[in-house]
């Protein structure tokens, strides 16, 4: 059970930018009138906050520095 | 007797003890107020933001006000300076301390013991869990770290300080704790996204940045390893009621169970002490230290 737990905190940038990114972009698209014509808008908010989650996960760090 | 050993003896360890421990005895009562109101206040936002009783930006600008305010309390407590010792009152210095830490999204007893290392070796590039940002090379530097959420890399230190078992002991317990912070973070963003945004998680950055530049930056510029030489007294443009009296924060360094708000009377009466034993800028320091807002342009 602590090694399924380690494995699952190992990816937690990649977790961040699901969760967190992913749900604040949503409700930002959600405010954002002009973006509710898009088909699955919600699922594309999630999948590029995953993404950047991803690439700052392969990078080590979120920022260029 | 030589002129040097009656400097040396007029100037000793012990009698800047004794200097030093009369303002060391106090309750710190204001910093336990500011530490759990802040905390209150930051709490209370989140219904009042949720039920419309008050816009988001007001409450951002409120909480990072409250970030802003969130880590002093906790480097009392982090001394052990509401409990004094006192087995009793220990207690209080856990409650403050990782209460006033919810804010900033910080676990405390991580944040102890890599501080107590911070005091034990301040400036050594190794040892030095503060050591990435108290010897940034600017302030867009110390920007970039905070926001990047690499600074300082508390899991270097884990393994530096490997065969300190009570480092290990503490900074385990605060690993849970920073989980549970994390976890709570998550579900408040799924539930309320861009409140969890500007009430919790950009104003813990913002309240990070400004407690990095003003505790860890401004007072290490320059400063060397050793006792007296790793932390200096510096003025700045802003009067030292903005930043926490942070000018002031060598005599912290020297005499850690120095009450913040005694530290400026204790100054005042250690002043030929810190000449004498040459601490960066000690010859700057004004002869009355209360009350002087300590403003350089």
């Amino acid at each position: 059970m602590e090694k399924i737990l380690e494995k699952i905190l190992s990816y937690n940038k990649a977790w961040f930018g699901l969760i967190f990114i992913g749900s604040v972009l949503n409700a930002a698209a959600l405010k954002l009138g002009a973006l509710n014509n898009i088909p699955n808008i919600s699922t594309w908010c999630f999948f590029v906050g995953f993404i950047i989650g991803v690439i700052a996960h392969i990078r080590g760090k979120w920022l260029w520095i | 007797m030589d002129i040097a050993n009656s400097a040396s003896e007029e100037f000793s360890f012990e009698k800047e003890k004794a200097i030093a421990k009369k303002y060391a005895q106090r309750f710190q009562w204001e910093m336990i107020l500011i530490g759990v109101g802040q905390a209150c206040i930051w709490l209370s936002l989140w219904p009042l933001v949720i039920n419309e009783i008050i816009p988001l930006w007001s409450g951002f600008i409120i909480a990072t006000i409250c970030a802003c305010f969130a880590y002093l309390p906790s480097h009392e407590a982090q001394h052990g300076n509401y409990s004094r010792g006192n087995p009793k009152r220990r207690w209080l210095d856990s409650f403050v301390g990782n209460l006033t830490l919810i804010t900033l999204i910080y676990p405390y007893e991580v944040l102890r013991v890599t501080h107590m290392k911070h005091h034990a070796y301040a400036n050594d590039k190794e040892k030095d869990p503060d050591f990435q940002t108290s010897n940034a090379k600017s302030i867009k530097e110390i920007i970039l770290l905070v926001l990047d959420g690499t600074s300082p890399d508390y899991e270097k230190y884990k393994e530096v300080f490997a065969s300190d078992k009570a480092f290990q002991k503490a900074f385990d317990k605060g690993a849970k704790i920073a989980l549970l912070l994390r976890f709570t973070l998550m579900v408040m963003v799924i539930l309320f996204p861009l409140q969890t945004l500007l009430l919790w998680w950009l104003p813990a950055k913002l309240g990070s940045i400004y407690t990095t530049i003003f505790f860890s930056y401004y007072p290490h510029i320059g400063t060397e390893q050793g006792r007296y030489k790793n932390t200096r007294f510096w003025q700045h443009w802003i009067p030292r009621y903005l930043n926490h009296s942070m000018q002031l924060h060598f005599i912290h360094h020297l005499h850690p169970n120095i009450g913040h708000y005694d530290e400026p009377k204790a100054i005042e009466e250690l002043k030929p002490f810190l000449i004498a034993k040459g601490v960066p800028g000690a010859e700057d320091i004004p002869d009355r230290v209360t009350y002087n807002p300590l403003i350089k342009f």
